[in-house]
């Protein structure tokens, strides 16, 4: 069984408000926030296009929550997630990693994934 | 003395060289010394040197012999209905190898590690039903397989195990032989192991082999081991042992308390949404239908937790993808070799003060049915956290399920059954929803680069299906585990479960023992092989190509021990140092390894690497055509880390 009961609600709370965008999003870099992404350690639990993984971490893109609700993540973390403090990501950097996640691509049409259905 | 001085120094290695075959014996020869000028009383006399010793081996001594104490071995062996041997060569068990190989002439395989051969037993053990024999020195051969013992131990599989000792230090070679005995061989895993020996004679053997056979393959199922002196196996029988082959009993598995087993049907029957948990229970095909339909007289969720292949994974009632939901909701949890009962109705959290929570309700019933607890050592910590469980029925859940069964048969009264129906009507729509969700969570990265392991898998499945396929090896932490929630597996042999203990080194060459189980059946036998766990045991390949075995290995590459990059993530982040440096000593690049082109050289087809997700299909296509042509091959897949 896995063990972070918390995941689903994770999930909840970094996905189910995803349309909205809030309006005070700072502006960022998004190549250097995959960049930083990448190299920070994001990717490790996420994957590379914030795919998530059960055991590691929910989906992050596309559609990522509004701002406010992915820094206070980041910065404060529920459950079981690592904090990221200013100490070690910037607002900058965090700002960028958000603008990474902004451009990642919708899902692929399910058709192109049909072999999912056999 | 003074013909001593004059023997050169040739002549004195001579001796020494061979002393394992012949000199050793001369020594318990009667001597010829100079006769004793003063009579001495009864007691020990220190003879005088002989110069017969130091020239070579004395006319007299015999150079071929008619019996062999290890072909009596081979014998007992047989008897046992053992056909494999799967090892790494030593000289403390040469007797025993040739009278394996030229008496009983049985189907050997070479390993180039012992803890890959004991890691390919266990493979072969979980398909099979029954063990494979591994040998291997005692001292330094058993140091190699102790941790694959201990996965072994801890997975409730049963390990065959003999090893080579020359106990008699007089009859030992210098050098060599001397660092490869020991006094007490099975202190060193014995913490582990079911039950050991090292018999004083040929008869002895006789009875301790057909024992310790009995004792690993009766629930709880575990590692046994035999130590066999070198002399005892090389030399003649001795004539005055008058050998027989002791004779193996049947043996039946310990089943539930009938009170005990009618109680539970009763709670089963009353309860308003009882789960099955099922861990390490179904060890045949039995144990999967038997558990299909106790479910479905019930229409009771079922939740897999993967020790083995439990259950269906397309089966409606299984809830295995919802299993948080489900236990939280139980009022009843009935759990089948579930040793870790407190996991399953807890959460545990990693956080600076670790702490966990319970998941279920207040006054949800708990009860255990398992072997586990006929056989509990103290040392290691395998036995997890106790819970405290209403009912306990220490015995094999495979076997007990039939009585079970039948209780709740007799306990289920008519007019509950239009309740059950209602209830399994739900967890059906519940189980469809799930793998709705679960298919649009694959989307996510499908056509990412390092390629998601759901893609993988999704692949890997579109170029399997369609065979007879059975899943060897499984790292233990080659999570997410997407083929066991993308598949449809319906087959205890479909999957076998993790290694018990959590030992990496263990997926690679369990997933060659299942091959070679699987063979005769005609299946194709593969894993999602992790690359850290390859790289324990990677001679592995080389005997798939050596044994011609049918094993389709597909590289979950992600370049990293990826469990612990993230723990040290953990770490860094909770004392603000930034994880710039967290790479170090926990990834597999800067060179990456070229897995395809380690294989080749190991006698493997191979594949990649491969890292656009376009690409996987076709390849996994050409290695499947190599497998099914009996041969191994491998697909090295760069992919995401989870």
């Amino acid at each position: 069984m896995p063990h972070g009961l918390g995941f689903a609600t994770l999930a909840a709370l970094l996905t189910c408000c995803a349309p909205a965008l809030a309006q005070n999003t700072p502006p960022g870099d998004a190549n250097n926030g995959k960049r930083v992404y990448m190299a920070d350690g994001c990717y490790q639990c996420h994957g590379s296009v914030g795919q998530g993984s059960r055991p590691t971490g929910p989906h992050l893109a596309p559609n990522p929550v509004p701002y406010a609700a992915f820094a206070a993540q980041v910065r404060h973390p529920v459950n079981t997630m690592p904090p990221y403090t200013s100490v070690v990501l910037s607002e900058q950097e965090l700002a960028d990693i958000y603008a990474y996640l902004l451009s990642i691509p919708p899902l692929v049409d399910p058709k192109a994934a049909a072999i999912l259905d056999h | 003395m003074s013909t001593r001085k004059t023997n050169s120094s040739l002549s004195r290695r001579r001796l020494l060289k061979g002393a394992a075959l012949a000199g050793t014996a001369a020594v318990g020869t009667p001597l010829t010394g100079r006769a004793q000028e003063t009579p001495r009383p009864a007691g020990p006399v220190t003879p005088a040197p002989n110069p017969a010793m130091e020239s070579g081996r004395p006319p007299e001594m015999p150079i071929i012999q008619g019996t062999s104490g290890s072909d009596y071995m081979a014998d007992v062996i047989k008897s046992l209905g053992i056909e494999h041997v799967a090892c790494n060569p030593g000289t403390s068990f040469r007797g025993l190898h040739e009278s394996l190989i030229n008496y009983l002439k049985i189907d050997w395989h070479t390993c180039t590690h012992e803890e890959a051969s004991v890691a390919m037993a266990n493979g072969f053990a979980k398909i099979e039903g029954k063990p494979l024999l591994t040998l291997a020195h005692g001292t330094v051969g058993l140091q190699h397989a102790s941790m694959a013992l201990y996965n072994a131990w801890c997975d409730r599989v049963p390990i065959y195990m003999m090893v080579g000792n020359t106990v008699d230090a007089t009859k030992r070679a210098p050098g060599g032989e001397w660092f490869h005995s020991v006094q007490d061989a099975g202190a060193m895993v014995r913490d582990f192991m079911k039950w050991d020996d090292q018999p004083g004679s040929l008869t002895h053997f006789g009875e301790s082999a057909v024992r310790a056979y009995n004792i690993a393959m009766t629930p709880p199922m575990a590692p046994v081991l035999l130590v066999l002196d070198s002399e005892m196996q090389d030399g003649p029988i001795p004539p005055h042992e008058k050998l027989v082959i002791p004779k193996l009993p049947k043996i039946a598995p310990i089943i539930g308390d009938p009170g005990a087993i009618a109680e539970a049907a009763q709670l089963l029957v009353n309860a308003s949404n009882p789960v099955l948990v099922a861990d390490r229970m179904a060890r045949s095909q039995a144990g999967v239908d038997r558990l299909v339909e106790l479910a479905n007289i019930l229409q009771c969720a079922v939740v897999d937790l993967g020790g083995r292949m439990n259950f269906p994974s397309r089966h409606p009632l299984n809830q295995s993808e919802r299993a948080r939901a489900v236990v939280s909701q139980a009022d009843l949890i009935i759990g089948f070799e579930l040793e870790n009962f407190w996991g399953a109705t807890h959460a545990f959290h990693d956080n600076i003060e670790r702490y966990a929570e319970t998941v279920i309700r207040p006054g949800t019933r708990l009860v255990s049915i398992g072997a586990a607890p006929l056989y509990v050592k103290a040392n290691y910590q395998d036995f997890q956290r106790f819970a405290e469980v209403d009912l306990t029925i220490p015995a094999d859940g495979e076997a007990t399920l039939p009585y079970l069964i039948e209780a709740v048969k007799r306990a289920l009264p008519a007019d509950r059954r239009a309740v059950l129906t209602t209830r399994g009507e739900k967890l059906g729509q519940a189980h469809q929803q799930a793998i709705n969700a679960l298919k649009a969570d694959a989307l996510y990265a499908w056509d990412a680069s390092p390629i998601a392991t759901s893609r993988l898998a999704a692949e890997v499945w579109e170029a399997i299906r369609n065979e007879d396929w059975s899943i060897g090896g499984i790292s233990s932490n080659n999570r997410p585990l997407w083929p066991q929630r993308l598949w449809d597996m319906s087959k205890y042999y479909h999957h076998t479960g993790p290694a018990g203990g959590g030992g990496i080194g263990y997926g690679a060459p369990a997933t060659a023992g299942a091959a070679l189980a699987n063979k005769k059946h005609g299946r194709i036998t593969l894993a999602i092989q992790s690359d850290g766990d390859l790289m324990y045991s990677p001679g592995i390949l080389w005997t798939c190509a050596h044994s011609r075995l049918p094993v389709l290995y597909v590289m979950h590459n992600n370049r990293a021990y990826h469990q612990e990059i993230m723990g040290l993530q953990r770490m860094a982040n909770r004392r603000q140092r930034g994880i710039d440096r967290t790479h170090i000593g926990v990834t597999l690049d800067d060179p990456f390894i070229d897995y395809a082109g380690l294989a080749k050289s190991l006698g493997v087809a191979a594949f990649g690497p491969i890292e656009n997700p376009a690409d996987l299909g076709p390849a996994l296509k050409q290695a499947v055509a190599i497998v099914k042509r009996g041969e191994p091959a491998l697909v090295d897949v760069v992919s995401q880390g989870r």
